[in-house]
């Protein structure tokens, strides 16, 4: 979907969902999903449709995953770290306990 | 024990930083509280790491966002406190209804930390937003905003390798083509929707247009630049996007005749809008503009709300673009120092005058833009029953015209009825939508209808981040069964 401009940047990996990804130091979650392919963030909690991120700057909400267990993470305003453990969100959030 | 400032600036990008600067020069104490990570606003997202580190990134881009460095290196030295990673989540004005005297109370999120700043006088530079495009298919994973797009270009230095069509209006829409070009994009087609007639508003508003022949000049070569490289530019009615679980093709109408183009990124823009949550939520006067279809804080020359210790510069008041913010944010300034003590009302008039008059230029050009790329009622106002308004909770315009015929009246009783706007985007997506809806079918104004109320908190808070917040009074539970047990006594 995506290509980088060829700048020399320092790269990171992070799991989705069970591969490791890479990205470079400084995306965002989403811009780091998006670099890797994945363009279906989560499904609604109203009818199941998918749908991948909008806006990319916190006003869509339409970018909303988990990361590191906690839901309702908005992937376009949280950076991409070493070692952060990303998942699609399925419906509604659930609360963990 | 939290704290107070002379100033707290919301935003860091050309409005918010150039407030910060002209109120440093007259010694106030600054705080500047900014969502993102490093300063620039969405317009120099990113500059200074483009700027050192990535040239590639930067030539795509172009000077106009490189010479936004220049304004954030001033920033930087100008001695205000910069809190990156901030959000706002409310700016309350109610100790003021008791004491006209009593700082504004500003609800931040830092860290996973929720805490309550003071100020004595706060200027919302929360800047603009892409106004929603409603559509058929424009839903589907694939469809972004054209400013989204550039987002990431900025951010990340990504460029689509898909087909890509950008579908709209507006300045926006030539400048991101040009850059996704020059980034080697392979863009299949630019889809212009203004409604008919718009080229001689165009025309008949050149006057306006040559109160800046710069940037009239610029977006004359931005369309030449998209000729020489052969990338189709044509209008377009009916734009249907179409794919499964993801886009694959745009249809449309071009003079009369149904045409289709595949595709893999769909990029639509039909302008922005200011972002209201922050100022409705913190119970403003509002209003409607016909003129940028568009709700807006009401606001005197000098930004000053309802609440003059509130005010708000750049495109968060209006539409005007990122040179008008920086005069806007100045003027801000003048009057927030003022406010402070620390200038008299004739050195803030006299230092304002030369930010006056430039400000009237951007005035004048915008209007010129205003009439030229005026999104049409068709994407303002969609007409097809099964398309989406509200993306969270999934409301079509067919239930917004079933509960506006049953006789709901406004776009807050239609939350109840249908979960419009309810969802976790606050309705920042579909409420100038669903006004316009209501004011079409129920033959009102706009302004009439309303916009939904907005509360606080406007940015995504949990209730433990809320909880933590000094002076809430709830003691940390050491055992979750404390809550459901009644303690026992201690033998």
């Amino acid at each position: 979907m995506f290509r980088r401009l060829p700048d020399p940047t320092g790269t990171i990996a992070f799991d989705f969902e069970g591969t490791t990804f890479e990205a470079c130091e400084g995306d965002s979650v989403a811009a780091a999903l998006l670099a890797n392919g994945v363009l279906g963030f989560r499904t609604t909690p109203a009818s199941g449709a998918p749908r991948g991120p909008w806006c990319l700057i916190g006003n869509c909400h339409e970018c909303l995953v988990e990361i590191d267990g906690e839901p309702n993470r908005q992937a376009c305003m949280v950076e991409a770290r070493a070692g952060m453990q990303v998942r699609r969100q399925h419906g509604a959030r659930v609360i963990p306990r | 024990m939290s704290r107070t400032v002379g100033l707290a600036i919301i935003g860091a990008g050309p409005a918010g930083m150039s407030a910060a600067i002209a109120a440093r020069a007259h010694g106030a104490d600054v705080l500047v509280l900014d969502e993102q990570a490093a300063p620039g606003g969405q317009i120099y997202r990113n500059v200074e790491t483009v700027t050192t580190e990535r040239p590639e990134t930067a030539r795509v881009l172009g000077g106009d966002y490189t010479a936004g460095a220049a304004l954030v290196r001033a920033f930087r030295k100008c001695g205000a406190e910069y809190s990156p990673h901030t959000s706002v989540w409310e700016v309350s004005t109610v100790a003021r209804r008791e004491d006209a005297t009593a700082p504004l109370e500003i609800g931040i999120l830092r860290g996973g930390v929720a805490e309550i700043v003071r100020a004595r006088c706060v200027i919302v530079a929360s800047g603009a937003q892409e106004r929603a495009v409603p559509g058929p298919g424009a839903t589907l994973p694939g469809v972004m905003g054209a400013g989204g797009a550039q987002s990431l270009l900025k951010g990340a230095g990504l460029v689509p390798d898909v087909p890509v069509v950008i579908a709209g209006s507006g300045p926006l829409v030539y400048l991101v083509v040009w850059q996704l070009v020059r980034a080697g994009a392979p863009v299949r087609a630019v889809l212009l929707t203004m409604p008919n007639g718009w080229m001689g508003r165009a025309v008949g508003s050149l006057p306006e247009a040559l109160a800046m022949p710069g940037a009239l000049l610029k977006g004359v070569g931005w369309r030449r630049a998209l000729a020489a490289r052969g990338v189709p530019v044509m209008s377009a009615r009916d734009l249907v996007i179409e794919g499964r679980s993801r886009v694959e093709s745009v249809r449309f109408r071009h003079r009369g005749r149904t045409r289709s183009v595949q595709a893999s990124l769909v990029l639509l823009h039909e302008g922005v809008i200011p972002n209201v949550h922050l100022t409705l939520a913190a119970g403003l006067d509002h209003a409607w503009d016909g003129r940028q279809h568009a709700f807006r804080p009401v606001v005197d020359e000098w930004g000053r709300t309802s609440e003059p210790a509130v005010l708000v510069a750049g495109d968060g008041a209006r539409i005007l673009g990122a040179e008008a913010a920086v005069e806007t944010g100045r003027i801000a300034a003048l009057d927030a120092v003022y406010r402070l003590g620390r200038i008299g009302a004739h050195q803030r008039d006299a230092l304002a005058g030369p930010h006056c008059a430039a400000l009237a230029r951007h005035r004048r050009f915008r209007e010129f833009l205003d009439l030229t790329f005026e999104p049409g009622p068709a994407s303002r106002r969609p007409s097809d029953p099964t398309v989406t308004v509200c993306r969270c909770e999934e409301v079509t315009v067919a239930e917004l015209e079933r509960v506006i015929a049953d006789g709901c009246p406004g776009p807050n009783q239609a939350k109840a009825f249908t979960r419009c706007g309810m969802g976790p985007c606050q309705g920042r997506m579909c409420a100038t939508v669903v006004s316009e809806l209501f004011a079409d079918r129920q033959h009102i104004g706009v302004g009439a209808v309303g916009h939904y109320r907005i509360r606080p908190p406007v940015k995504l808070v949990t209730v433990g981040e809320l909880a933590g917040l000094e002076g809430i009074g709830v003691a940390p539970v050491d055992h979750p069964d404390t809550l459901t047990r009644p303690k026992q006594a201690p033998a």
